[in-house]
């Protein structure tokens, strides 16, 4: 290591242990194999980041990312279950920055100029990056349900991004009555997370079980399929009865209006359902970030190159996670994770002046139906001609021991601590 | 695609409609592959339910990092074939690798220091 080298390292690590503002970073960076801008710390965005560090550790690495503490969605469901504390749904920052040499700058980028290769921070600062990746996870669409906006959200949670929405929903569920009514309303495909609001309706009659046995779960979907649907419908059946309740979009599932102020819901054929407490998951696209960027088309989701997760519409811009259009693969965290790992090697490589190599893709989502009763699906993703293809997976037998629900309820929770632990732990 | 790959895919559809061993003997007789999946790539995946570390964090799914090669080797061919009555969603998984990728990964995670 020459000794410019070594002083560089240094300097990188004091300005790291004093809490880097943006302001205290060049332009440019000086490190040889150039600077990474890394924008969002959920699933993608921190596993990249590691990732690039790990693979490159001279590699000036950038996380921006507002939030001190990131609250996964994953298991978010468990807590309004009761199964889970909200505490054990955050995760901080500081190992990425003091043990794995992450610059982290607590801050939101607001615009990304391309041809300049800079982002723009919240205070004004410009960042230069030699390849950016965007992991923005999702914004909700306040313009796609009438009558759901901000607003209407402070009284009916979506409760989609963890945190301040997650609490407020649990302390809904556990101030109605025995008796009262838990409506949901679910989004046609592509949204985050596909199995997601069906293990919270799971969750939710976990808790009801205990506290409100008299009280039921009415899920109103603007579809006619979903995610593990049938061993879904057999765990509600076998362990909550005839508690939750699905209507789909050819039973007039589809809600098309609510009202916040009456806690009611209408339906696309004008039925209208009250509930005593309504969580209203609406219709998503890509975070601001990566519309902002230009990487997202009339979708209001990012097209990517499929070997690289590249935009296909911008150059040296990355979009991973949630707001990319990865389909066959779900918009899962460990999707996102698994992305972070094949487009941190193909930057590396594209920072080299080589050819991307070759990827490959897991995906595993656990549901809940009970404290020791899991389900769960898999996919293992290759490049085929050009596109992604599921090459194996599957989802958990119809017919299997309540020993085997059991250890897949174990592998849900291992899975999510070692999950966490490679992102966010020391 | 790399032409491995690409002959992996032409062979499995061989081998669906002609027998397996017309199919073998076209794979057989194949380039060898222009790339690989880089083996961190490949372990990138591993860890997200098995942790990148050596230490046994008290669940049912075992920490990889440090075990014996040829035992990891065995346990990933056994989830593969279908044939381990132990697997919940392992066997769903390895279906995707081929017998070099599974010797790459058992032998990275067998030289992963505790």
């Amino acid at each position: 290591m020459s000794i410019d080298h070594g002083r560089r390292r240094i300097l990188a690590a004091l300005s790291a242990s004093l809490g880097l503002a943006a302001a205290g970073l060049p332009l440019r960076s000086r490190a040889a194999p150039g600077r990474v801008v890394v924008v969002g710390g959920g699933f993608g965005g921190a596993a990249a980041a590691r990732a690039l560090k790990q693979l490159s550790p001279d590699l000036d690495v950038v996380l921006i990312e507002p939030a001190a503490v990131f609250r996964t969605c994953p298991f978010s469901n468990l807590y309004l279950g009761g199964l889970r504390s909200f505490g054990s749904l955050g995760h901080h920052y500081g190992h990425l920055q003091r043990r794995h040499g992450v610059r982290v700058v607590r801050s939101m980028a607001r615009a990304v100029d391309a041809e300049q290769r800079q982002v723009r921070l919240a205070d004004g600062t410009r960042l230069g990056y030699d390849r950016l990746i965007l992991s923005p996870g999702i914004d909700l669409r306040w313009d796609a349900l009438e009558g759901y906006d901000q607003a209407a959200a402070e009284r009916l949670p979506h409760a989609w991004k963890a945190g301040a929405q997650s609490r407020l929903l649990r302390r809904q569920i556990r101030a109605m009555d025995d008796g009262g009514l838990f409506l949901m309303v679910i989004p046609d495909n592509p949204y985050r997370c596909p199995p997601g609001p069906y293990e919270r309706a799971a969750m939710v009659a976990h808790y009801f079980r205990q506290h409100k046995p008299r009280s039921k779960v009415l899920l109103l979907d603007a579809k006619d399929a979903f995610s593990k649907q049938a061993l879904f419908e057999q765990g509600w059946r076998q362990v909550y009865g005839d508690m939750i309740e699905w209507v789909g979009f050819s039973g007039d599932g589809e809600v098309v209006r609510v009202d916040a102020g009456e806690r009611s819901v209408e339906t696309a054929f004008g039925q209208r359902h009250q509930a005593a407490v309504i969580n209203v998951i609406p219709p998503q696209q890509a975070g601001y970030i990566a519309r902002q960027a230009g990487v997202t088309d009339r979708s209001g989701w990012a097209p990517v190159k499929a070997g690289t997760f590249e935009s296909s519409l911008v150059p040296n811009v990355y979009v991973i996670g949630d707001a990319a259009v990865a389909a066959p693969m779900p918009k899962s965290a460990f999707c996102a994770h698994s992305q972070a790992g094949v487009t941190a090697a193909a930057v590396l490589a594209s920072l080299a002046d080589r050819p991307p190599p070759e990827p490959v893709w897991l995906n595993t989502c656990f549901s809940l139906i009970d404290a020791d009763y899991a389900i769960s699906i898999s996919g293992h993703y290759r490049l085929v001609d050009g596109e992604i293809r599921e090459l194996a997976g599957g989802v958990s037998p119809l017919v299997a021991t309540t020993e085997f629900r059991g250890r897949e309820a174990e592998h849900a929770r291992n899975w999510y601590a070692a999950m966490t632990q490679s992102i966010w732990g020391a | 695609m790399p032409t491995r790959r690409k002959n992996q895919v032409a062979a499995a559809n061989i081998v669906r409609s002609a027998g397996w061993l017309f199919g073998a003997l076209i794979f057989a007789c194949s380039p060898l592959p222009a790339e690989e999946v880089p083996v961190t790539t490949l372990a990138h995946g591993c860890i997200a339910c098995h942790g990148a570390d050596a230490t046994p964090r008290g669940g049912e799914i075992p920490p990889l990092a440090g075990r014996d090669a040829e035992v990891l080797l065995d346990l990933l061919q056994a989830y593969r074939s279908d044939g381990a009555a132990e697997s919940t969603s392992m066997h769903r998984l390895t279906g995707g690798y081929s017998d070099d990728e599974l010797a790459a990964l058992a032998q990275y995670f067998s030289e992963q220091a505790q």
